[in-house]
């Protein structure tokens, strides 16, 4: 198939990579509405009540229309259903979403060097593990503009349609609400009386924080109680923050705002080595939904003097 | 079925992008989830400066300014001549129509469309950034089609 995608040699070599990747077979529906999306935000009578379409310009309505029905893989409802004068085609999505394709001799061109201006789709694991194939079978360059910001378990792909418009498609695949343990058995993390209250240190190869509070130790895992995003800790803002759709959390795991209603950060066991080394299990996994200060591990000096 | 869901987003741009956020809660009745700001090295290397996501009935539109670098296009239709449309229950699309009177927000329609397809009426507009809108009410309004987003 034909296509206007350029080249890709402005493209990283991780979002080249990024895009062949492919989520485990599934049929689950989405759960999540797109980066930046924050659930719970619809209004309750707002302007208008539900997304109903997408009108694009294309050059050539056959063209355009085999695409979104033989790539993109919608369905095809028919022609000249709306009051509009050119020729036009009406593709339907399994939400009741339409693509309107409508024929237009001077399509609108993309401006060069940015995607900004584009538009996504969302599709389930196996749709999108369709929809690679078919790319791969018509050569269409593919790639991943936010590669870097990608939660485990959330894919993205992003190319251009026969007339340039920038696409993207994005699925949450059920990997993204799976616990992720690291499997590397039971770390040592040196000594405990080595901690202040409110150090935090990531070791790494384990993807946990062990922070010293007040009460004791706490072990937690990187992973995003939302999507499985690595977390980071901001030691400026005293936080822990998730660079994939912007959840924080305090200092003893607690959600404490970009996504609603997420629970606090998952915990390891803390034991103490008879020297006194603070020692994470990593092989069991401890949920809550927030900070309890029995959850925390007391230090053996702490437990003589209670 | 198909092999798609449905719509998942839109990068739109304005000219400015407050001016363009504050039609969009204004108008529409956005709702600011937050501000995407990329990674410090991201940054430096000219990619992704920080830009308002903001939804509207649920669907997530992400503003960016337009490049002042670049002319526009020569187009009555927005930067990529392509329109979003959201619907309204067909109860409800006179009074979408008087809202957009009180507003004096400038729009065509109502236009009728045919009646062996999916819509029933629209009206359309434009944002600040002349980008295409519209609102219809439509005929298949009772089907039961999958969710956008299926809750956990
Ligand atoms: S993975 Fe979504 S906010 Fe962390």
């Amino acid at each position: 198939m034909e296509t206007a995608a350029p080249a890709n040699g402005y493209r990283t070599t991780r979002q080249l990579e990024k895009a062949k990747e492919l989520p485990q077979a599934s049929d689950a529906l989405p759960q999540y509405g797109g980066h930046g999306y924050v659930p719970g935000s619809r209004q309750e009578e707002g302007f208008v009540d539900r997304i109903s379409h997408l009108v694009l310009g294309v050059g050539s309505l056959d063209r355009s229309e085999h695409f979104y029905n033989d790539v993109m893989g919608m369905d095809i409802v028919g022609r000249g259903l709306m009051a509009e004068q050119r020729p036009h085609a009406v593709l339907r999505m399994n939400t009741g979403c339409m693509l309107v394709l409508v024929e237009d001799k001077n399509v609108v061109p993309r401006r060069l060097g940015t995607n900004a201006v584009h538009h996504a789709f969302t599709m389930t694991p196996n749709q999108y593990r369709r929809l690679l194939e078919k790319v791969k079978e018509h050569e269409i360059d593919v790639w991943v503009d936010r590669a870097q910001y990608l939660a485990e378990g959330e894919f993205n792909v992003n190319f251009r349609d026969p007339d340039d418009h920038a696409l993207e498609v994005c699925c949450d695949a059920p990997e993204a609400s799976e616990v992720i343990l690291p499997n590397v058995g039971t770390i040592d993390c040196g000594p405990a009386d080595s901690f202040k209250v409110g150090d935090v240190k990531l070791f790494k190869e384990a993807d946990v924080f062990l922070v010293r509070v007040k009460e004791g130790f706490l072990a937690m895992s990187r992973w995003c109680t939302h999507m499985n995003g690595r977390i980071i800790w901001n030691r400026e803002h005293w936080r822990f923050q998730c660079p994939y759709h912007h959840a924080t959390f305090d200092r003893c795991g607690n959600a404490t705002g970009g996504q609603p209603d997420i629970d606090a950060l998952r915990l390891y066991p803390v034991n103490f080595s008879p020297e006194g080394h603070a020692l994470v299990d990593t092989s069991q996994v401890i949920h809550r939904a927030c900070f309890e200060p029995q959850q925390a591990s007391k230090p053996p000096k702490v437990a003589v003097t209670a | 079925m198909a092999n798609i869901e449905g719509l998942n987003h839109t990068g739109r741009s304005v000219p400015d992008v407050r001016t363009g956020e504050q039609f969009y809660v204004d108008v529409l009745g956005a709702h600011h989830c937050n501000t995407i700001s990329s990674a410090t090295e991201d940054v430096r290397a000219g990619r992704g400066a920080p830009h308002p996501c903001n939804t509207v009935a649920g669907y997530l539109f992400v503003l960016f300014p337009h490049q002042d670098d670049i002319p526009l296009p020569e187009s009555p239709r927005g930067e990529d001549g392509s329109r979003i449309g959201f619907s309204v229950s067909r109860q409800r699309f006179d009074d979408v129509v008087a809202r957009a009177r009180d507003l004096e927000l400038p729009f065509e329609g109502p236009v009728q469309h045919p009646e062996h397809g999916p819509f029933g009426e629209s009206l359309y507009f434009t944002d600040p950034g002349g980008n295409f809108m519209e609102v219809c009410w439509r005929r298949d309004e009772e089907v039961a089609y999958n969710p956008l987003v299926s809750k956990k």
